[in-house]
């Protein structure tokens, strides 16, 4: 599908090859830019666009393949030489000082010509920010300004500003990666983003990944697609709808049997947890309720307050109105011991620092949650009895380890994922709350978790999925809540017989 | 059972590796050099009656470590003990001089008692008010020791009960009394940190506090109980210690955080926390002792003594980091 082209690229990228602890992140993936191109990036969650991107600025180590960037080879081993070269990136999560001046964001870290003997030249660097701010169309802006009192979109400006400042010393295109810029934007700001962006043409190149499609068709002239860390795609945008785009990022090998849809079952009616007018600093007036056996999945775009969700009701995170009540009719929320206690698990999305005790073995793991139910008088400790319970759950999970006493930090995501669903499995749930499950696990190990989150439904454990994959929350959920700015916009039938497809859910989340 | 988990052995996962624990190693390493070095420079090093004399000297170093390993476990760090064993001590000797016959064990559970109230005081701090155990401790020590010089109005506090005084120089058939006293805070801290449930609620929230507290453990009342048990350990060290010299001093204990921190650490528990145990901190305690010992056996000026300390302690450290998991240090 590689389509030809008869100008000279800015940036070549070709048989890019990473694994993380033998996890294939990605797979000889190939990428090229042209001079004054906006180029989008999509693909799921996972399908390694992320990776590239870290890649190519030296904060990930390829294990092969080439880069070239004005003909040139690029060995680049942290951000900052990137910048030297003029490639810069502009973070998800915004990578800026706020207790800092809009210039020193600037010039943060290239600041060599700008100083003589350790003292900086501040009425050249205030002179130079000025003339990079009237680029991004923030004429009006004193550089001296705290970067604190910007509002989000101007930050996002000052980013690209900063990458910019390096094209003023060349006269080469710089290269401007632009990591989902616009999930916290306003339609209005999105615009303005995009006016500034094609002013710039002559002197960037821009990498523009988005899950926005809509966006991608509107403004971007070729679009790479990528799934499960390979190039699937290549197009010119005026080829292309948001349709095509879907299926190339989905693949059409998919099938739903790989989430075992054929068992789902119809839940009991009995509720086990309801909420009504729940509402925080993140989520405002939600509303639902979960059935014993259910899987209830929880779809929204990033902020949308679906990542709070589970820790309000886990306790972990406050409610300030509404009610969230348990299968015995007692009330929850603010108190994790309350939640424990009414036999509700939680496994969340960052396993790492919130899931896992690194250091300490599987067994300690796993038991860790519940050591009440593995303890003599006086709070001793009964260790056959311990290494039994764990033994049994290594084998009915499958979880491959060499031992109990291995350290959880050297088993794979998947299996330490199955040790976390031990660990609240051992205290008999009613209720799972599970973040993201398969996150930065691979294909196999997937599918582990899903089966087992299929028979514990079936056994009447009640599962509420938050999840970023629309495939993994279709095939699992008997039921999908939509939410959009902190509110719920919509519940959506999930049966087998009654499966959506993407576009029917992505209607309400964006 | 037994067949399930050997079966499951074989399914390997790749990733697994075995890894050499260095820092179990340094401590044993360093004790067998200190040995060899001591005795040839001086053989009576390796007599009987030194040994004894070194297990008299170091009860109260003991203890303070025992007690320490708690709060290193959790990942946070208590250097109170300098200024709290001279408050304790000074007050130990005051009360039994005040009791005079059967003071001694009143003095004991007061020295003990001081010792609990300002743990649990230091423990409130850290847990419940959030402030940095580094300064609280720091600042804890200070108060206590300017409370021992107001007390004693600076002066230093003799006792000539021979019933205090002999919980730090009497012996139980060869065994120093000292010792039974060590030996007994030593079992008490391995059950508790090895066998129970709060033991192994410390070792969690070393590892990671926040998981911990998402598995529904009460971490901030363990964290009290924590920097509690080390304050009374490090109270009935103080009282140990002045019985021993039959005097309490507001200048008594100066060093000991350092050395019980050494200690500590040399024998493989992490400052970091989540790793290590009471039992390994017996080895790093005979190896901060038989420095102590051996250098003044061989004459050395305690001067260059607490140098030579202070560089063995930042080596010990050094050897025992685990350099892969760091990328920052503060």
């Amino acid at each position: 599908m590689q389509q030809t082209d008869d100008r000279q690229s800015i940036l070549s990228m070709r048989g890019i090859r990473k694994s993380f602890a033998g996890v294939q992140a990605l797979k000889g993936v190939s990428l090229e830019l042209y001079p004054g191109e906006v180029l989008g990036l999509i693909g799921e969650n996972g399908a390694g666009k992320s990776t590239l991107m870290r890649v190519l600025m030296g904060i990930e180590k390829r294990d092969a393949g080439t880069i070239l960037c004005h003909g040139e080879e690029l060995n680049l081993t942290k951000p900052i030489e990137a910048y030297e070269k003029g490639i810069g990136m502009v973070f998800q999560e915004q990578a800026l000082f706020p207790n800092l001046s809009v210039a020193e964001n600037i010039f943060l870290g290239h600041e060599e010509h700008l100083q003589t003997a350790g003292f900086l030249h501040w009425s050249e660097m205030y002179r130079e920010s000025k003339m990079v701010l009237e680029k991004v169309g923030l004429a009006n802006l004193d550089p001296r300004t705290r970067l604190s009192r910007l509002s989000f979109s101007q930050r996002q400006m000052v980013e690209i500003a900063r990458v910019l400042y390096t094209a003023l010393h060349t006269d080469r295109q710089v290269i401007v990666i632009l990591d989902e810029p616009t999930a916290v934007l306003s339609p209005s700001e999105v615009e303005n983003l995009f006016a500034i962006i094609n002013s710039l043409r002559e002197q960037a190149a821009f990498i523009f990944i988005s899950h926005h499609l809509e966006e991608i068709v509107e403004y971007t002239d070729r679009v790479a697609v990528m799934k499960d860390g390979s190039n699937v795609g290549d197009v010119m945008t005026r080829d292309v709808d948001i349709r095509i785009l879907q299926e190339m990022m989905v693949g059409r090998e998919f099938s739903t049997d790989f989430f075992f849809a054929q068992e789902l079952r119809v839940p009991e009616d009995e509720v086990v947890l309801r909420l009504e007018g729940v509402t925080n600093k993140e989520v405002k007036d939600v509303s639902f309720s979960l059935r014993k056996g259910e899987i209830l999945g929880i779809a929204g775009l990033m902020g949308c307050g679906k990542e709070d969700l589970s820790k309000i009701i886990f306790g972990d995170s406050p409610v300030e109105k509404g009610t969230i009540t348990a299968a015995d009719g007692s009330q929850l929320g603010n108190s994790i011991a309350l939640a424990v206690k009414a036999g509700i698990g939680y496994l969340p999305s960052d396993r790492r620092n919130e899931g896992i005790l690194g250091v300490l073995s599987v067994i300690t793991n796993t038991t860790i949650a519940n050591l009440d139910n593995f303890t003599r008088a006086l709070g001793f400790i009964d260790q056959r009895r311990e290494q039994q319970g764990v033994d049994d759950y290594i084998s009915r999970l499958k979880i491959k380890t060499p031992s109990g006493r291995t350290k959880i930090m050297n088993l794979s995501g998947g299996n330490q994922q199955k040790v976390i669903l031990a660990r609240w499995l051992s205290l008999k749930p009613r209720i799972l709350l599970m973040e993201q499950p398969t996150r930065g696990i691979d294909v196999g190990a997937k599918q582990e978790i899903y089966r087992l989150m299929r028979e514990l439904a079936n056994e009447g454990i009640s599962i509420l999925v938050v999840s970023d994959e629309m495939p993994e929350l279709i095939g699992l959920c008997n039921r999908i809540v939509t939410m959009r700015r902190g509110a719920v916009t919509g519940e959506i039938d999930c049966q087998k017989e009654v499966k959506p497809n993407e576009r029917d859910i992505i209607r309400y989340i964006a | 059972m037994k067949g399930t988990s050997s079966a499951t052995s074989h399914k390997t996962a790749p990733a697994a590796r075995r890894e050499i624990d260095y820092s179990l190693i340094i401590a044993p390493a360093a004790l067998v050099v200190c040995v060899i070095f001591f005795t040839i420079m001086n053989p009576r090093f390796i007599s009987l009656d030194n040994l004894m004399n070194i297990l008299r000297q170091g009860g109260p170093l003991f203890i303070v470590s025992f007690g320490l390993v708690g709060v290193i476990l959790i990942g946070s760090i208590d250097i109170s003990s300098d200024g709290l064993l001279s408050l304790a001590g000074v007050s130990a000797v005051m009360l039994a001089n005040i009791v005079q016959d059967g003071g001694g064990w009143l003095s004991v559970l007061l020295g003990t008692g001081i010792g609990l109230v300002f743990g649990v005081f230091m423990g409130f701090l850290v847990s419940y008010v959030r402030l940095p155990s580094f300064l609280v401790t720091y600042g804890t020590s200070t108060i206590c020791r300017g409370i021992a010089l107001i007390v004693s109005g600076g002066i230093a506090q003799n006792t000539m009960f021979v019933q205090f005084k002999k919980l730090g120089s009497g012996s139980v058939g060869f065994l120093p009394t000292l010792a039974i006293f060590a030996a007994v805070i030593l079992i008490f801290m391995v059950v508790l940190t090895t066998k129970t449930k709060y033991g192994r609620s410390l070792y969690a929230m070393g590892s990671n506090e926040r998981v911990a507290g998402l598995c529904g453990l009460p971490t901030r009342k363990y964290k009290m109980i924590a920097f509690t048990v080390a304050g009374a350990c490090t109270g009935l060290a103080g009282v140990l210690m002045s019985a021993r010299l039959g005097a309490g001093t507001h200048s008594q204990g100066q060093g000991m955080s350092l050395d019980a921190i050494a200690a500590v650490v040399m024998g493989g528990t992490s400052l970091s926390g989540g790793k290590g145990s009471v039992t390994r901190t017996i080895t790093g305690v005979f190896v901060i002792l038989m420095l102590n010992n051996g250098l003044n056996l061989m004459g050395v000026s305690p001067h260059v003594q607490i140098l030579v300390k202070g560089i063995v302690v930042i080596l010990a450290v050094a050897a025992s980091s685990d350099w892969k998991s760091k990328d920052i240090v503060k």
